[in-house]
């Protein structure tokens, strides 16, 4: 990325206020307002170009034909919405040139969200809450999450830079999420988590409880270890070794029990 | 001509409350006395409102000029045998007996009868005031609901007496003005005449038109001539109101009476602003202190920071603005929230005036007001710090009116705080989910510096916002905000407690306020230390405040950036206490109960390879519990 490239901001009156009136509304009607421009959007002042209106034309052009390829306009199965969502992560992190400051900013998502692709923003998530289309947190919101989650996980030398997108799915994420003001936002935990979760055996408990106490672990070591300090390899090592202690302690626990 | 007289209350048959259960119904006050004075007399007032005026208040210290004094001597003096429990006989001789009033205009008086066991029609002020205690308050939108704060009248007085003077409507006779002495002493065993055999007496005392077996106030003319023989604020043709008069009251904290006047201006600011806006206009209170003859105004409370914060935040909530905070389950509507963030050059420490501190925001505010439906100020309920110390926060939380009654029931005697344990059922669920929301609002101000440091794990730019917002906020802040100009004080030399300053206008602070509160603080870092061949943590903590204190230490493995764990991996390692050293020897529990002031070293096990984190509470224990 050479340089970054600045989204309008949509203000929070006129999106509270689409909202409320788009929740109304049906798909095909949604279709017909979509927009590239909209006059309470506004620029950050500085830091880098203004996004062209071909720019975004091109990202509503690819994003529909994602949301067509999983059932866009119909319904759609739960197992198309996952791919759909691999496939929107990959191409909204490679194709929007956001850096991270940038992509904090929650009125661009509501712009994005509402004015952009206000049709499969509506169909992705049927009736959604505020937090989906305003960005009041990004890590639920339509798009915003999904190029966040991307950006964690992506390893920017390797051929395939999104590899590790598919390895957790939406509620690992939410749990990843929780954590974010401590492990969340390091991406060098998350990209070897990731690496790493593959191959760790949880002896038959469920994935999604081991991860949850290996992430609490995480979290009592990554107050006396700095990770971003550590060799990758340790790193991988480091992550292993808790997600083991973590399956003892179930098994002690589960023997307890029994 | 009626001539007034003391009686004192003896013991009947059935039992009655003695003297010292009434000035203590107030427990210990957890704030300044004036404090409690204040809003307890302003409140009295201004329920007494007639409403289609605007309500006067006034607080006044003074002097018995020497051409009153041989009528105080003369009226006031108690007979021989009553005077050991009095002491008032010996009060009215010395010569510069000072006195504290509070005078309240464009208000109703207390009317209605002055006897306790005869029915009132719609009135019974006079009953519940002069007589009665605990009596329900029934006012519409009004402050109180029992009238235990008038303890707080007995207790400022160093005699324990007040005298009541009010002008009041009396059906069928028109404007009656009403005079009678009240004091509450310690009770006693005496005769009720020389002859009579001893028995116990209350120490309940009253001055005026004394009957068989109560007394009746000095009424009309009588009245008006003896308040004018002694001084007091006389009434005007057709005005109605009451004037209070404290005898010899409590003032030994402050330096002098100029003082005391400007505290008590600043804490009529602090605690009764809401009902002091002008836009409320012939429905609010206009309030002035007065000593020595010089007025000391009441600070305007929309231009004095940080309190125009709260006004602000007051007005926007008032408006329509604002957060409508409501509770799910069940659902209900809990009341409006509106919140005034400012960005500001910190207060010095200790630059606070006494009146704030005393209202619980000793610096740049981080407060939310609670208030009901009066609209007078319950609390300043303190919240959490934001990430800068340039940014401040001021909020305000008025209950719905339909639920007046249930946070009115949660109110201790001094009406200073919701107490949800005092409540059941769904009212318990409607305070406490309250005091949640107002928190949940809140949020952001705590998350905005923890949230960005870490977004992109590399260096913290935290601290160097934090130092940007410095040079950001000298643009903002008016060149007025900090130096908080001669009424609020804090110009002397902090710290030096109780040093001359030949009070001239700059205020020494007292030494003693906030009292009555238990304070924990960390003498040490805490140090890893071997104890029987295991590590320990170990920090020394000093008590003060009211004892017995129980200490709990609250511990929880630290995640870094001022986190905390709330629940523990499987089967991981948590910290755990290891013991209490304390001035009478090691206790072994989990918690441990020591006397104030004093130092305790609490020992900690930690869990290996974690951050620990220590932090101890301390609650008042009931000497009743322990003993």
């Amino acid at each position: 990325m050479s340089s970054s490239i600045l989204y309008p901001r949509l203000l929070d009156a006129a999106a509270t206020d689409m909202h409320q009136r788009y929740a109304n509304l049906t798909v095909e009607e949604l279709k017909d307002r979509h927009a590239f421009q909209h006059p309470s959007a506004v620029f950050a002042a500085t830091g880098g170009d203004r996004v062209p209106r071909q720019h975004l034309e091109d990202l509503r052009e690819r994003v529909l034909k994602a949301a067509e390829a999983a059932g866009f306009p119909g319904g759609g199965r739960r197992r198309d919405h996952t791919e759909f969502d691999l496939d929107v992560a990959r191409l909204l992190h490679e194709r929007m040139g956001l850096v991270a400051a940038e992509a904090a900013v929650r009125p661009i998502w509501a712009f994005l969200a509402l004015v952009v692709l206000p049709d499969v923003s509506y169909w992705r998530y049927r009736d959604p809450p505020v937090d989906r289309i305003l960005g009041t947190d990004i890590t639920r919101h339509v798009w915003g999450r999904l190029w966040w989650r991307a950006h964690l996980l992506a390893v920017p030398n390797e051929t395939d830079p999104y590899r590790l997108l598919g390895i957790f799915n939406e509620s690992d994420f939410d749990q990843i999420y929780a954590r974010r003001s401590l492990l969340g936002g390091s991406r060098s935990v998350m990209r070897a988590l990731a690496d790493v979760w593959p191959s760790v055996d949880t002896g038959g408990f469920p994935p999604r409880r081991v991860l949850r106490d290996v992430l609490k672990r995480l979290l009592r070591a990554a107050a006396v270890i700095e990770f971003d300090a550590l060799d990758y390899a340790d790193l991988c090592g480091e992550i292993r070794r808790e997600a083991a202690t973590s399956v003892a302690a179930f098994r002690d626990e589960d023997r307890q029990v029994r | 001509m009626t001539t007034p007289t003391w009686w004192s209350q003896p013991f009947p048959p059935t039992g009655a409350i003695a003297s010292e259960g009434i000035r203590n119904q107030l427990g210990r006050p957890p704030v300044d006395p004036l404090t409690v004075f204040v809003r307890e007399t302003a409140q009295n007032s201004w329920d007494a409102r007639i409403g289609d005026r605007p309500t006067e208040y006034r607080l006044e210290i003074s002097t018995v000029a020497p051409t009153h004094r041989p009528n105080w001597e003369r009226l006031l003096s108690p007979p021989h045998g009553r005077e050991p429990h009095l002491g008032i006989g010996r009060l009215v001789r010395t010569p510069n007996l000072r006195l504290l009033s509070v005078v309240d205009r464009g208000t109703r008086g207390l009317g209605g009868p002055t006897r306790a066991d005869e029915l009132a029609v719609d009135r019974r002020d006079w009953v519940s005031f002069v007589l009665n205690v605990g009596e329900k308050r029934d006012t519409f939108q009004g402050g109180g609901t029992y009238g235990y704060g008038k303890a707080v009248l007995y207790r400022l007085s160093r005699v324990g007496t007040i005298l009541v003077y009010t002008r009041t409507a009396v059906p069928d006779v028109g404007l009656e003005s009403r005079l009678i002495g009240i004091a509450m002493r310690d009770s006693f065993d005496g005769r009720e005449t020389p002859t009579d055999e001893p028995r116990p007496f209350t120490g309940r005392h009253w001055w005026g038109d004394v009957r068989k077996d109560h007394v009746e106030p000095l009424r009309g003319t009588d009245a008006d001539t003896v308040a004018r023989s002694l001084g007091l604020q006389p009434f005007a043709e057709d005005e109605s109101g009451t004037t209070l008069t404290v005898l010899d009251p409590d003032l030994d904290e402050f330096e002098g009476i100029e003082e005391a006047a400007r505290h008590l201006a600043n804490t009529i600011a602090w605690q009764l602003w809401p009902i002091m806006l002008p836009e409320r206009e012939e429905k609010r209170l206009i309030a002035e202190v007065r000593a020595g003859g010089t007025t000391f105004p009441v600070p305007d409370p929309a231009d004095t920071y940080p309190l125009e914060m709260f006004v602000a935040a007051y007005r926007r909530q008032r408006d329509g603005g604002g957060t409508v905070l409501e509770c799910r389950n069940p659902k209900r509507v809990l009341g409006r929230f509106a919140v005034e963030h400012e960005f500001v050059v910190p207060m010095t420490p200790g630059s606070a005036s006494v009146a704030a501190e005393c209202a619980g925001v000793p610096g740049d505010p981080h407060h939310v007001c609670l208030m009901r439906s009066p609209e007078l100020v319950v609390r300043y309920l303190e919240q959490t710090e934001t990430g800068s110390v340039n940014r401040a926060y001021a909020g305000v939380f008025r209950t719905d009116d339909s639920l007046d009654d249930v946070f009115a029931a949660s109110e201790p005697p001094t009406h200073d705080q919701w107490v949800h344990e005092q409540l059941s059922g769904h009212d318990k669920t409607f305070v406490r989910v309250a005091f949640r929301r107002i928190r949940e609002q809140l949020a952001g101000y705590k998350a905005a510096v923890v949230a960005t440091v870490r977004a992109e794990g590399g260096t913290a730019l935290g601290a160097a916002s934090n130092f940007l917002g410095g040079i950001v906020a000298a643009a903002f802040a008016r060149p007025d905000a900090v130096p908080q100009g001669g009424t609020s004080g804090g110009r002397g030399p902090v710290g030096t407690v109780g040093a001359g300053d030949g009070g001239s206008g700059g205020s020494v602070r007292p030494s003693s306020i906030p009292r009555d509160k238990i304070r924990i603080i960390a003498l040490t870092e805490p140090a890893v230390n071997e104890h029987e061949g295991r590590i320990v943590l170990v920090q020394r903590f000093s008590i003060t405040g009211p004892g017995p204190v129980l200490l709990q230490a609250r511990l929880s493995v630290g995640l870094g950036d001022r986190a905390r764990e709330d629940e523990a991996p499987v089967g991981a390692a948590r910290p755990r206490v290891l013991s209490w050293a304390t001035p009478d020897g090691r206790h072994g529990s989990e918690t441990c109960i020591v006397a104030s002031p004093s130092e305790v070293e609490l020992a900690v096990l930690p869990a290996p390879d974690t951050i620990t984190d220590i932090t101890v509470v301390g609650t008042r224990v009931e000497e009743a519990v322990v003993s």
